[in-house]
């Protein structure tokens, strides 16, 4: 990537005994959506709230743009927040909120109402200047506050998961225009959320992080088909994780024994024989059929859960539980209990190491 | 929702990093070093001076004064009686009053809170026109004719000044319970007062004992009350003012003064960090509105019946009072006249002067407070917990402690303060300090820390985050925490007593004169006359609250 | 915008208070403590500026202690020119620690006052007699007293008659000071400190309570909560003509005060205050202070009040200020120990 535009170098962060961010060290490429993907506890916020500045870090240095920040505080930093329960200021009207940091910029009257009317109309605010935020929806709330970040032009915006006050249905629609208005402004921006959907629908760059550390940084794709461990494949989708042993290696490729047969994969280096290794499948990556057949592997379905566009079975073969996606084709499901499954050998992913 | 979003980040673990995190910052240092200084000089300045105006050897001496032993004794003796029945009528009162469906709960609250706005001699005053030898209901309702004063009638009238602040505490605690707590402990099957013992009551228990500390240390400095209708019962507060009063012995005032200290210390941690520290958070899921459950027939009537008669006596106590001032001679002379309210008039400037050091010193109690409290809430001082401490202080020390050493520390040579209304002022913004501060506080905390650090993300430091965001939000606290310190200053006369200067004298120390004076009449119409103003001001300022915006806190979240 | 208009509003306000509490104006003026009833102190304090133009300052309390009080705490800086009203058993005390500026009237020699009736040394200068009085409250004696056959009392032992027992009241020796004058009286009323305490032990089952102020005896005998009680004839003539039920007994052999007034050392005024001095001794303050505050005069040449028998028919009993003076602390404690923490 060109210099990155916010660069994060062995950053460290303790409370207590506890360490919040522990040598995180990140480049974020400018104009992209970067998000910082995690469970409860992980870190992520700790880590926007360093970028945003509202402590200094224990150890290490953020620049923004090449230069250091991470002495400033948050009203010298070049950095916007909008928070997860937005913060408008309940006592200003949608206009006085958004104008606010304007105001504190010592802006002059008639550009703060133009620059305010401009960032309304621009997320469809219009007519609600005058409105109080307690009398907004969820969804116009959200956008004043992304309004009130992004009218003073931070060079980066933040968003700590901002779509987890919303109803379910309204999360998907508003990510979506998430996206088109950081697409339309180029505005760089850091995304906090613990919902693998929304990160992967979402971003640019994923950064999947865990107890303080970054596990593995990539684009969408590459996060959820080849995670870099165990935990990335698990946090990122549903990941069916079986051991294997490598056979050999010949020109069609890798053979592995598994429980789910014989697999042979597209040759990859550095694989020796009788190495062990993790086989991740994920669970569009398994295929199943009502009769037994060459390479199809019995298996039985424990329980189906129904998810509206595909059916979700999940299955046992020998010791080990999978789950597989079937599309749902608006008729009755594959019947029985006993199933035969095979494995979609170009969407298998190894991971190093033994299965624990 | 992720439990990321905090709403307070521990402290950072690096030490120190508070202290560097000030030098970024020279408004909140100076402005925090202010605050300190203010409160070592009007705080912790005049305590010390009273407790080391006698020298050593008195302290040791004070075992052989049988007197004082005494004083002590009953004094600790009225502290538990009087508690222990003003707590246990607030409880039965609060009762009442967090029932939804009780009838005239509006009526009986307004009622219950009149104590809290007169002067502190009113009841005990009132007590002696209605039940004394010569008292109307006592004489002439019944024909009884005993003698009232003594510890009984303390007891009694101590009772009925005091139990306005438990019952007020104990409800917000008993409204505070989810109702879906004891419905659901009914749907378990408990009955009434099996719900009541087991769920309820061990609930609000902390705010019990909160509210009975507070009593105590309220009957502990009891000043005004003793005086009226105690008879020759001595008590610390009493016997150090009639050392002065009697003897201008101000060596054996201040010990006596010093000697209420310890208890009221005692007390006042005792709440502090035994009960404050135990109150319980509910957890309930989701708040669902559900009604009360009604309460038993039985104790329904019974309720109504006590709350009815406590009710009663407080209004027949007011009555008391204002009737007192339409007539020639109590007791004897009935005769309807307006001769009292001649010169209650005269005292007009008096009751002025009450009224605007009053006012003022309400507006430096919760400046002070409000700014405390912030810096305190943004753990933005390093001597944070020594500020929230000291700002607490004033509510340990009795009255007649801060009056006299206000007197000590400036009556020195080049403190020109002397003399003028300002000290008294000074007196009443301090000692009314930890209303304002713990008012303040709990109006800030309920202020999402999101808020604030939104504004300072858009560009505003400390102070102007406290000017943009929180004052307007915790206006309501403000003017509440004004109009507490206000009626305290108002109703004052512990320490008016000792700080009154020629031309500025208040309302309080006049009405005392009057019953030295032995013009008990007269005393009513200027008391009547305080009060309305008082109420007044206090209704004014009410209004005013509502209109602005009370806002629970943060949006969304 | 609001929040900017109360800001302001609170400075404002609070401008107007530092300035409305300061010091009063620069006119000339005598700042006193007075110990004393409020109509009297107005009506001398306004005869007072009349005549020297003088203005006055005052802060007026019922019982001389807190003033005294006061004078102690200001030492350092004295805010008082004149201690007026308090025997003086408050004065001379003051007088010892440094406080007072000694002065000898000149209308001392002029009107031929009573040596008695000045301190030797010039600290203070007697301007009022009062004396220790019984009241009777009039509906109850007839009630309990006289239907039981019994005269009105005469003097100090006809209380200690078992018709009044718990019927009476009196000061606590402890807290006011005319009832410490009392419990002195009876020491050198029957010849000796164990006469006298046996017989305040004997007068002592005749009380109902003690009053911890003096004028609360008035109150608690008008009321009817006693049948009777001791204390000063100042405060009990004036409730008398106020048509409060009390009857006055003027015993022989009976305590009394002087009045004193004393010159604060260090005060703003001095000058002013011995003007002040003067003209309470003159002869319309004198008349002034017997009428209003219905007590004997130091005057020989001013009337003393109506109603009551003249200074030279009450025979003040041997009374050794000095002494009682003296052994107040001690005395008060034993009565305590003896009498008062027994009940």
């Amino acid at each position: 990537m060109d210099k990155p535009y916010v660069e994060l170098r062995h950053l460290g962060k303790r409370f207590g005994d506890v360490a919040a961010v522990a040598d995180v060290s990140l480049d974020i490429p400018e104009g992209e959506i970067t998000t910082l993907l995690g469970p409860s506890g992980c870190g992520k916020t700790t880590l926007l709230r360093l970028i945003a500045g509202f402590f200094p870090p224990d150890a290490g240095e953020i620049r923004i743009k090449g230069a250091r920040v991470d002495h400033l505080p948050p009203q010298r930093r070049s950095t916007a927040i909008v928070f997860q329960d937005y913060a408008l200021f309940p006592h200003l009207k949608v206009f006085e909120n958004v104008a606010y940091g304007l105001r504190r910029r010592r802006v002059p009257g008639p550009e703060i109402a133009r620059r305010v009317r401009d960032i309304l109309d621009f997320l469809g605010l219009q007519g609600l200047e005058a409105a109080s935020p307690l009398q907004l929806s969820g969804g116009q709330q959200q956008r004043v506050a992304l309004a009130r970040a992004l009218v003073v032009e931070p060079d980066v915006l933040l968003l700590d998961e901002p779509l987890s006050n919303l109803d379910a249905k309204l999360r998907v629609r508003v990510r979506t225009e998430l996206k088109e208005i950081q697409r339309s402004l180029g505005k760089t921006t850091i995304f906090v959320t613990h919902d693998q959907e929304e990160a992967l629908s979402v971003s640019d760059r994923v950064a999947i992080m865990d107890a303080g550390r970054i596990r593995q940084v990539g684009t969408p794709v590459e996060v959820y088909t080849r995670p870099a461990d165990r935990f990335v494949a698990d946090f990122v989708g549903i990941a069916n994780l079986v051991p294997g042993t490598v056979r050999a290696l010949t020109v069609e490729g890798l053979v592995l024994d598994s429980p789910l047969g014989t697999l042979t994969l597209p040759p990859r280096p550095g694989a020796a024989p009788g190495q062990r290794v993790t086989i991740l499948l994920r669970p569009e990556a398994i295929r199943l059929f009502g009769a037994p057949g060459p390479d199809r592997i019995p298996a039985r379905i424990r329980s189906t859960s129904f998810l509206g566009g595909m059916r979700r079975h999940h299955l046992q073969v020998e010791a080990f539980s999978l789950t597989a996606d079937e599309a749902f084709a608006g008729t009755g499901d594959v019947g029985g209990q006993d199933v035969w499954l095979t494995v979609c050998t170009g969407q298998v992913h190894l991971l190093a190491g033994e299965t624990a | 929702m992720s439990s990321e979003s905090l709403t307070h980040l521990p402290a950072p673990g690096l030490p120190g990093w508070r202290a560097r995190a000030l030098l970024r910052e020279p408004v909140t240092l100076v402005v925090g070093l202010g605050v300190g200084g203010l409160l070592l000089l009007f705080v912790l300045w005049p305590i010390l001076e009273v407790v080391t105006y006698a020298p050593a050897g008195d302290y040791l001496r004070l075992g052989e004064n049988a007197r004082w032993i005494r004083a002590t004794t009953n004094t600790f003796r009225m502290v538990a009686l009087s508690t222990a029945t003003a707590t246990l009528v607030g409880f039965l009162y609060a009762l009442a009053l967090s029932r939804p469906d009780f009838p005239g709960r509006e009526l009986l609250r307004l009622i219950a809170i009149l104590p809290l706005f007169s002067p502190p001699f009113t009841i005990g005053f009132s007590y002696l026109l209605m039940f004394g030898r010569f008292g109307v209901i006592s004489h002439g309702l019944f024909g009884l004719e005993a003698s009232i004063l003594g510890w009984g009638s303390l007891w009694a009238v101590q009772t009925i000044s005091n139990f306005p602040f438990a019952a007020l505490a104990i409800e917000r605690a008993l409204s505070a319970t989810p109702p879906t707590l004891e419905a659901a402990a009914r749907d378990l099957g408990g009955g009434w007062l099996a719900v009541f013992r087991t769920v309820t009551l061990p609930l609000v228990r902390p705010a019990v004992a909160g509210a009975a500390l507070l009593v105590a240390i309220y009957v502990l400095a009891d000043f005004a009350n003793p005086l009226i209708i105690g008879g020759d019962f001595p008590l610390l507060a009493t016997e150090a003012w009639y050392r002065i009063d009697g003897w201008g012995d101000l060596r054996g005032a201040t010990l006596l003064a010093a000697t209420l200290l310890p208890p009221a210390l005692i007390l006042f941690l005792a709440e502090r960090y035994w009960v404050s520290r135990r109150s319980y958070v509910v957890i309930a899921g989701r708040g669902s509105s559900l009604d009360r459950p009604p309460l038993p027939v039985s104790l329904r009537w019974g309720l109504t019946l006590f709350c009815g008669l406590t009710a009663g006596l407080i209004l027949s106590l007011y009555f008391g009072v204002v009737a007192g001032a339409f007539t020639r001679t109590w007791g004897v002379d009935w005769t309807p006249t307006l001769t009292q309210w001649g010169v209650a008039l005269t005292k007009l400037d008096h009751i002025r002067n009450s009224l605007v050091f009053a006012a003022a010193a309400g507006v430096g109690a919760t400046v002070l407070g409000t700014v405390a409290a912030y810096l305190v809430d943004q753990k933005a001082f390093p001597g944070g917990r020594l500020l929230d401490a000291l700002c607490v202080l004033p509510a340990a020390v009795p009255g007649v402690f801060f009056g006299i050493g206000y007197l000590l520390v400036f009556n020195r040579p080049g403190v020109a303060l002397a003399g003028t209304g300002l000290v008294m002022v000074l007196a009443f913004t301090f000692h009314n300090l930890p209303f304002s501060f713990q008012i303040a506080r709990a109006g800030l905390a309920q202020i999402h820390r999101n808020l604030a650090d939104a504004a300072a993300d858009l560009g505003a430091y400390r102070f102007r985050i406290l000017w943009d965001v929180h004052l307007p939000l915790i206006f309501p606290a403000c003017v509440s925490a004004w109009t507490t310190a206000f009626v305290n200053s108002v109703t004052n006369l512990s320490i008016a007593v000792f700080l009154v200067s020629g031309g500025n004298q208040v309302a309080t120390f006049s009405i005392l004169g009057l019953i030295g004076d032995n013009r008990l009449e007269a005393a009513s119409a200027v008391t009547t006359l305080l009060l309305l103003t008082t109420l007044l001001v206090v209704g004014a300022a009410w209004w005013l609250s509502r209109g602005a915006r009370v806002i629970p806190g943060v949006l969304g979240g | 915008m609001r929040r900017w208009s109360w800001f302001l509003a609170a400075v404002v306000f609070l401008g107007v208070v530092v300035g409305l509490s300061g010091p009063a104006g620069a006119q000339q003026k005598i700042v006193i403590y007075a110990a004393q009833d409020e109509k009297t102190t107005n009506e001398m304090t306004r005869m007072f500026t009349e005549e020297t133009k003088i203005g006055t300052e005052v802060i007026r309390v019922a019982a001389a202690g807190t003033l005294a009080t006061r004078i102690r705490a200001e030492k350092a800086a004295p805010k008082a020119d004149i201690f007026m009203g308090g025997s003086v058993e408050f004065h001379e005390p003051l007088a010892t620690e440094g406080l007072v500026l000694p002065y000898r009237s000149p209308v001392v020699a002029e009107a031929k006052i009573d040596p008695a009736y000045v301190s030797p040394q010039n600290f203070w200068h007697g301007f009022f007699v009062n004396s220790l009085v019984i009241i009777l409250n009039p509906q109850r004696f007839q009630r309990e007293i006289a239907s039981a056959g019994v005269a009105k009392p005469k003097t100090w032992d006809d209380l200690l008659n078992p018709v009044y027992a718990k019927k009476l009241t009196a000061g606590n020796p402890a807290t006011c000071g005319g009832a410490y004058i009392f419990t002195a009286l009876q020491i050198f009323r029957l010849g000796g400190e164990q006469q006298g305490f046996d017989w305040l032990k004997k007068l002592d089952g005749q009380i109902l309570q003690y009053t911890p102020t003096c004028p609360g005896t008035i109150t608690l005998v008008s009321r009817g909560e006693v049948a009777g009680g001791i204390t000063w004839a100042d405060d009990s003539i004036e409730a008398m003509l106020e048509k409060q039920p009390i009857d006055i007994v003027f015993p022989p052999d009976t305590g009394a005060e002087i009045g004193a007034i004393s010159i604060i050392k260090g005060g703003p005024n001095p000058e002013g205050a011995k003007k002040w001095v003067d003209f309470a001794l003159g002869k319309k303050a004198q008349a002034l202070k017997t009428e209003l505050g219905f007590t004997y005069p130091v005057r020989s040449d001013v009337d003393p009040p109506k109603n009551v028998p003249p200074l030279s028919d009450i025979k003040l009993g041997t009374y050794d200020r000095k002494f009682a003076i003296d052994n107040r602390e001690r005395l008060t404690k034993k009565w305590e120990a003896e009498i008062g923490s027994k009940r």
